[in-house]
């Protein structure tokens, strides 16, 4: 992160930076003491605004309008990165003759299945090429195509290409005439930011970007919790790629995740389709076998070819010595998935009874996911739940406290689900890493015991995996043998025998089997059993038996880079792609934005941080026809991820809703889509159910404004680590809206006073904050309201009041299942909601 | 969960934390009871105001003192008086005026030992009134004054004890009373000078005038005091000469004062609205009441010296109250204070000191 | 020791009220009651006894409407704390000798010594001090004097994540504070200006520990423009108090004397 205060120029849209991530933000205050300007890009001014040189106001949901809309200018005007686009990204692959853009079908791409709502990517591949060209990053939709499936063992070829950019259907010309119709008028009548601001900042990033300048994009989950989130990060990457400011010092897109450690979260993962280091989790009839997985996955060429050596040795760590090569390493013992288990779709059997229990961790749903009102009964419809947590959060409490009982609609007597409650320890309590969301592992160490029967999530997730080892120690059956075969012996420590921090750590590192010793990196794994892995992408982080995620030199005492502190994945690298800060010979763009370049001398990659690169290929290297893997790579291939070693400006497979990013409207709008008639996301994700009603599309009448959801620095997500303590509570006290004056005016709110917020899935009280920092914009002719919510109120705690989340529905991007959670249509009123009985949100103290 | 923790708004657990914060000593009851800010929503939308506020928010804190305080201006003043009275009768007229000087010594010490218990009750933390002995502080007016107070009170107290007796007892009380006689004085007055050296626009506005009002309305008050009881010829006419300077002294340092305060008009508004408002204008019809009574003829005769004393009474009384709470007032609006922090630096008026600033708001033009 | 202090610059505030928080969290001061206030996004209101820093945000929309939005609007934001004065208002009338000047040139209230008799409330011109009516005595910023003897800086210095408050040597405090403005000014930010950072700028107090770098005029932040030490105007009071006395002295020698004249 620290990578920004070398920026010229730095864009922060879909993100509040300062409010959420503040400490993170004083390396943007140090970019903008160098001179850099700071653009924000935000349906409200925040406190990020308040110190960015520049605020754009925008409507919530058209970020791909505005960034379009940059495309276009940067085409337009001529001020990409020639070189870089040539080489280093795909700009001049020739696309399939079958390929139709949306431009031809009125906002659909060709391929797609309106009865599946899905799309068959066949068309959408490099002419040429046999099957589908994989994706880097895809392997988690293992059944889709385009995880590498039909592409298998096959080098992708690179013959049809035009270098000069001007083959009717060649990237390039495909992504000129895909946003040809976004021109600053039409900027400004969907987004609702007028020309002259919107030029302003093209040309901010144009200018500042290039051989001597570099700009950064900043965002979060302005944009990720979005119905077509995916494509709104993908417009950006577009963007970078063209004023070739990915893998260049001050340049790239920084991603801001939502907590400390969510970083961690998805790399040792929580989620449903991943196994560590974001290999795919095994789906049912598809992987009959070892063999067939890694036929399904592996990429034929580039860095994920390696991908074998990964599993077996994540294998070798789980399985110990029972995994062999002859019974494919116990592979078969690992779980299959049978379709969606992600959240939503999870809560969405839970209402309808078909979950028996549920473990919840740090989490607290009740509050922190969309549609409360149903999160909340799909807890009705558990027979057991178990809560770990630091407070008696409102999961915890769903079954006496919650607004569906306040209001008398449900009884706490005929909730028939048994609750368990086990206090946690704090961070201050328990060792372990923090991954932060610049891939950065930082340890801490535990200062004190914690308090009473609190224990780490460690410790009881290590407890509960002996206690099921001890379960089924006799047990025959074959679904069995996975927990008896699970190696699960980690060192305990101390009277609660806890288990080592530092050991799992080890483990995660990896380590040699025949005697222990810990590895140096991912690329010394392999695939033959010898090595044995938690994590290949952490790979390092224990290198020479050392916790190098605990080192802390000094800032002053080292670079700019400050590569001895921490770790960063993979193998401590700072910045990815850094191939790409120097030019196709291997020299530094410029002097200025010198970081990672070829020394002809001593005949290897060096510079100012890891290379991300294979250290020794010079970067005259041309691969043989037919090469395989990693030497697949030219000495020009700075995205060694990609099959083909480029950056993707086009996706011919990794995106489940488009090669190209297009406007689509929220689910919920208040107005037309002005560009297609495909109003939004063709392949988005619905839960059609009664109790999760949406509103129309578009100008629903009883729902006119748009509504926004997000946080506040004074509190944090759910609020169980805030509205407990008094410090925090006391800034913020109370639930409200943000309205703008004009809003006010038309509706009767008075600032201080009450409103309530009704959408069709709930209504919520709030106070009312009357702020000239939220604006009114015209779309289309008519003004168009914005409401700011921040969703960190629940029933519980020293303040309480009413949840945002309440008010959403579930409705999510279909490449990740992120919730929709920032657009959404609702309606306004003054005064408390009915039926309150006199609650409002300053509460008297307990 | 029960974890015991404070309740206190710190929510420490006291069985794993250890309480040795600066502020953990805060004894605090209900933390809703912190500075009541005049934390009522505002319904005001922001907007850029020509003459600025933070949301009408006070700048200064209104002081804490209560009911005790303006009582013991007026107790205090009249103590101090009346010493003055005796000391002066002690010198010039003792055998004349013998029991007026007794009455008058026991006003006195009776008046400082009740200043005593008014001033310690007031405190936040009474039991420790005897630090206000600790140092001597000249900066200080509250240091001159407890030392004022205390050594008055010593002296009033011996005088009324000691003087008139005879020998060394009677020599002691003569030259306590005799003490007690600038020491008075320099306790009725010394109050004004308490008020001015604060921040408050209104008390600090008036600090030339404050002094000689404060003094008038004590002599006032000894003489209303002593008009209510029964008093010989002579007593009689060293009351109402001293009563009528005094209130005529009252008067005119009243209108002095709204002169003074007035150069600023917003530094003056609590003298002319709200409840100080009323209070000062009260207090002067009272005390104008009081002094008219006394010169007209007929004064002599009891029922019209109890009314003159009883209406000089509530005029001083009400005197000490009306600037009190004006002051509490003033405190509160912090225009007031922009207002003549403005007009002192350059005389000029807060929009014309806008139009010149340029860049820099404001620009010290004194050295 | 030498001189030490603080330079809060508002141009580097981002609201984010760490401050705020570091500051009760180690002094472990109690909240102040949860009152929604409506003013922005300030539900502190002020510095008190328990509240020994206050984040203050100003909105402040644009003098002229400018019909294309955008540009104009500013939301001030500025970190409040006790000055530490050079001459200190409550301490040159705090009659128990409570508050003290420490070594480092802070302004410190023994908590053993005070007695609450609240007038260092009144004379503080920034409206600082405050007496805590349930305990009695007065609080205010102790510039983590705790802290500072253990060789560590100030809670809310330490944790502001964007240096807006720095803490340091009073000398090199202003010299860089003196630089930022320069540099300011240079950027187009001409309204930037230091606040009480030395005798010259601010003579009623003969200067700030604390002393800040504003960009609108003292009143919009609750700052008075021009503060003076009380005890730097009584010596007025003190004169007409004397020559008053000397008169009621008079008064008194001259009504015994009418009662002399008078027939007994």
């Amino acid at each position: 992160m620290q990578d920004l205060q070398s920026s010229d120029c730095i864009l922060i849209q879909g993100s509040n930076m300062a409010e959420c991530h503040p400490v993170g933000f004083r390396w943007v205050m140090e970019a903008k003491r160098r001179g850099a300007k700071i653009i924000h890009v935000d349906p409200r001014f925040t406190r990020t605004s308040a110190v960015a040189d520049l605020h754009v106001p925008i409507r919530v949901g058209t970020d791909v309008a505005f960034l379009g809309g940059i495309v276009r200018y940067i085409l337009e005007n001529d001020r990409y990165f020639h070189e870089y686009v040539a080489t280093y990204t795909n700009a001049s692959a020739v696309i399939e003759k079958a390929f139709a853009d949306t431009e031809d079908l009125d906002g659909l791409f060709s391929g797609y299945d309106p009865e599946r709502r899905r799309y068959d990517i066949g068309s959408w591949q490099y002419e040429g090429a046999e099957g589908v060209v994989p994706a880097a990053g895809h392997k988690e939709l293992f059944a889709e195509p385009g995880a590498g499936g039909e592409g298998r063992a096959r080098s992708t070829t690179y013959e049809h290409r035009d270098p000069t950019l001007a083959h009717p259907r060649c990237v390039f010309q495909i992504l000129k005439r895909h946003f040809s119709r976004y021109t600053p008028e039409m900027v400004a009548e969907i987004c609702g930011v007028p020309a002259r601001l919107f030029l302003e900042v093209a040309e901010d990033l144009c200018r500042n970007s290039g051989r001597e300048r570099t700009s950064a994009f900043v965002y979060s989950v302005g944009w990720t919790q979005h119905s077509v989130g995916v494509q709104f990060i993908r417009t950006a990457a577009i963007v970078q790629l063209l004023l070739g400011n990915i893998g260049r010092p001050g340049g790239g897109i920084l991603a801001l995740r939502g907590h400390a450690s969510i970083q961690g979260s998805t790399d040792i993962p929580t989620l449903y389709n991943l196994l560590p280091g974001y290999l795919p989790m095994p789906h049912v009839g598809q992987a009959k076998g070892l063999r067939d997985y890694l036929e399904f996955n592996r990429a034929a060429t580039g860095a994920w070819s390696d991908f074998p050596k990964y599993i077996v040795s994540l294998l070798k760590a789980w399985f110990g010595a029972a995994a062999t090569k002859e019974n494919d390493y116990l592979f078969d013992l690992l779980p299959r998935l049978t379709g969606d288990h992600s959240h939503l779709s999870t809560v969405s059997h839970m209402a309808d009874g078909e979950l028996k229990g549920y473990f919840v961790l740090g989490e607290n749903p009740a509050v922190g996911s969309v549609n409360g009102a149903l999160q909340r009964k799909g807890l009705r419809r558990l027979e057991w739940l178990v809560v770990c947590d630091l407070v008696l959060s409102e999961t915890a409490e769903f079954w006496r406290s919650a607004p569906e009982i306040e209001r008398g609609d449900v009884r706490t007597e005929d909730i028939r689900t048994e609750v368990f409650f086990f206090p946690a320890a704090a961070h201050t309590e328990k060792d372990g890493a923090f991954t932060n969301t610049q891939r950065l592992l930082q340890w801490h160490h535990k200062a004190v015991e914690p308090p009473g029967a609190a224990r780490s999530d460690l410790s009881f997730v290590f407890d509960l995996g002996r206690r099921l080892k001890d379960l089924y120690a006799s047990s025959t059956a074959d679904k069995d043998r996975g927990i008896r075969h699970l190696v699960w012996a980690y060192p305990t420590r101390g009277p609660r025998e806890e288990p080592e921090a530092e050991a799992v750590l080890r483990e995660i590192n990896g380590y040699r089997v025949a005697d222990g010793a810990p590895v140096d990196g991912f690329a010394a794994l392999t695939d033959d059993g010898a090595t044995a892995c938690g994590c290949w992408l952490y790979s390092g982080c224990y290198r020479g038996g050392e916790n190098q995620a605990a080192r802390r030199k000094p800032f002053r005492e080292q670079t700019w880079v400050a590569p001895d502190w921490g770790f960063a994945w993979p193998a401590n690298r700072r910045l990815l792609y850094n191939r790409a800060s120097a030019d196709p010979e291997g020299k530094p763009w410029s002097e200025r934005k010198r970081y990672v370049f070829w020394d002809e001398s001593k005949r290897v990659w060096v510079g100012a941080d890891v290379p991300d690169f294979i250290v020794d290929r010079p970067p005259s290297y041309r691969p043989e026809p037919g090469a395989l893997g990693i030497a697949a790579l030219a000495g020009t291939d700075p995205f060694i991820m990609q099959a083909d070693g480029k950056g993707w400006i086009f996706a011919p497979s990794g995106t489940l809703d488009g090669p190209l990013p297009t406007h689509y409207e929220p689910p919920e709008s208040p107005v037309e889509n002005a560009l297609y008639g495909q109003q939004c996301n063709p392949a988005r994700l619905e839960w059609q159910r009664p109790d999760n009603p949406y509103h129309r599309a578009f100008a629903d009448p009883r729902f006119p404004h748009a509504i926004t959801t997000y946080r506040l620095t004074e509190h944090h997500t759910a609020g169980g680590m805030s509205r407990w303590l008094s410090w925090l509570s006391e800034l913020m006290p109370s639930m409200f809206c943000e309205v703008s004056p004009e809003l006010a005016a038309e509706v009767g709110l008075e600032n201080g006073q009450f409103a309530t917020v009704t959408t069709a899935r709930g209504e919520i009280t709030c106070r009312v904050l009357v702020t000239a920092r939220m604006r009114p914009l015209r779309i289309r002719g008519r003004t168009v309201h914005q409401i700011g919510l921040p969703y960190h109120w629940g029933s519980c705690g020293l303040v309480r009041g009413d949840s945002a989340n309440d008010l959403l529905a579930m409705v999510a991007d279909p490449n990740v299942q992120i919730p929709e959670a920032k657009a959404f249509t609702a309606n306004i009123v003054p005064g408390r909601r009915a039926r309150d009985g006199g609650r409002h949100a300053a509460q008297p103290r307990r | 969960m029960s974890v015991a923790h404070t309740d206190d708004g710190r929510h420490i657990d006291a069985s794993i934390g250890v309480l040795s914060g600066e502020g953990a000593q805060i004894e605090v009851e209900s933390p809703e009871h912190a500075y009541p800010t005049t934390r009522a929503v505002s319904a005001r939308v922001p907007v850029r105001d020509v003459d600025p506020t933070y949301y009408d928010e006070p700048v200064l804190k209104e002081t804490p003192w209560a009911w005790a305080i303006p009582v013991y201006f007026y107790v205090g003043g009249l103590a101090g008086a009346a010493s003055a009275l005796a000391a002066s009768a002690q010198a010039l007229d003792r055998r004349g005026l013998g029991r007026m000087i007794q009455r008058a010594h026991r006003v006195a010490a009776l008046g400082e030992v009740v200043s005593g218990g008014l001033l310690i009750q007031d405190l936040g933390r009474p039991a420790r009134f005897l630090y206000m002995l600790r140092v001597f502080r000249p900066t200080s007016p509250m240091s001159v004054g407890s030392w004022v107070l205390s050594a008055s009170g010593a002296c009033s107290s011996v005088a009324v004890l000691c003087w008139g007796r005879r020998g060394v007892l009677g020599s002691i009380g003569a030259v306590a009373g005799a003490a007690a006689g600038p020491l008075g004085l320099a306790l009725a007055g010394y109050t004004a000078v308490l008020l001015a050296g604060t921040a408050v626009p209104v008390w600090q506005g008036a600090r030339r005038t404050l002094p000689p009002l404060f003094l008038g309305s004590a002599m006032a008050s000894v003489g209303s005091l002593l008009d209510l009881g029964p008093l010989s010829r002579r007593e009689r006419v060293v009351a109402r000469s001293y009563g009528l300077i005094g209130k005529t002294v009252a008067l005119a340092g009243a209108a002095l004062l709204e002169l003074e305060v007035g150069q600023v008009p917003r530094v003056a508004l609590p003298l002319h609205t709200g409840a100080s408002g009323t209070l000062w204008q009260l207090a002067r019809g009272l005390t104008g009441a009081s002094l008219l009574l006394s010169l007209l003829p007929g004064h002599g005769s009891r029922g019209r010296r109890v009314a003159s004393g009883l209406l000089g009474t509530a005029g001083a009384m009400s005197l000490r109250w009306a600037i009190f709470q004006a002051g509490k007032s003033s405190a509160r609006d912090p225009r007031a204070t922009f207002r003549q922090q403005r007009a002192a630096t350059s005389g000029r008026t807060r929009a014309e000191c806008d139009e010149s600033m340029g860049s820099r708001p404001f620009v010290s033009t004194r050295s | 020791m030498g001189e030490k202090g603080f330079f809060t610059d508002a141009t580097l505030c981002i609201g984010c009220k760490a401050c705020e928080v570091a500051c009760k969290q180690w002094n472990q001061l109690p909240d102040d009651g949860f009152l929604f206030t409506g003013r922005s996004y300030d539900n502190t209101g002020a510095l008190g006894a328990t509240t020994w820093r206050h984040v203050a945000f100003v909105e402040r929309p644009a003098l002229e409407a400018q019909a294309d939005g955008g540009g104009g609007f500013s939301w001030l934001l500025l970190s409040d704390v006790c000055k530490h004065c050079d001459r200190a208002g409550c301490l040159e009338a705090c009659p128990t000798g409570a508050i003290t000047r420490t070594e480092l040139g802070s302004v410190y209230i023994q908590p053993d010594v005070c007695n609450g008799c609240g007038y260092c409330v009144s004379a503080c011109p920034f409206g600082v001090v405050e007496r805590q009516e349930d305990d009695g005595r007065a609080f205010k910023c102790t510039l983590c004097y705790d802290r500072l003897k253990g060789d560590l800086e100030p809670a809310c210095a330490k944790a502001c994540p964007t240096d807006s408050i720095v803490f340091g040597d009073r000398d090199e405090l202003r010299a860089r504070a003196a630089a930022r403005v320069d540099e300011l000014h240079r950027r187009g930010v001409g309204s930037a200006y230091l606040y009480g950072e030395s005798e010259a700028s601010q003579p009623g107090t003969e200067g700030l520990h604390a002393f800040f770098l504003l960009v609108d005029e003292p009143e919009v932040y609750n700052l008075p423009p021009d503060p003076v030490v009380p005890t730097k105007r009584v010596g007025a009071a003190w004169a007409s108090m004397g020559l008053a006395a000397l008169a009621a002295g008079a008064a008194a020698a001259l009504s015994v004397l009418a009662g002399r004249g008078a027939r007994s």
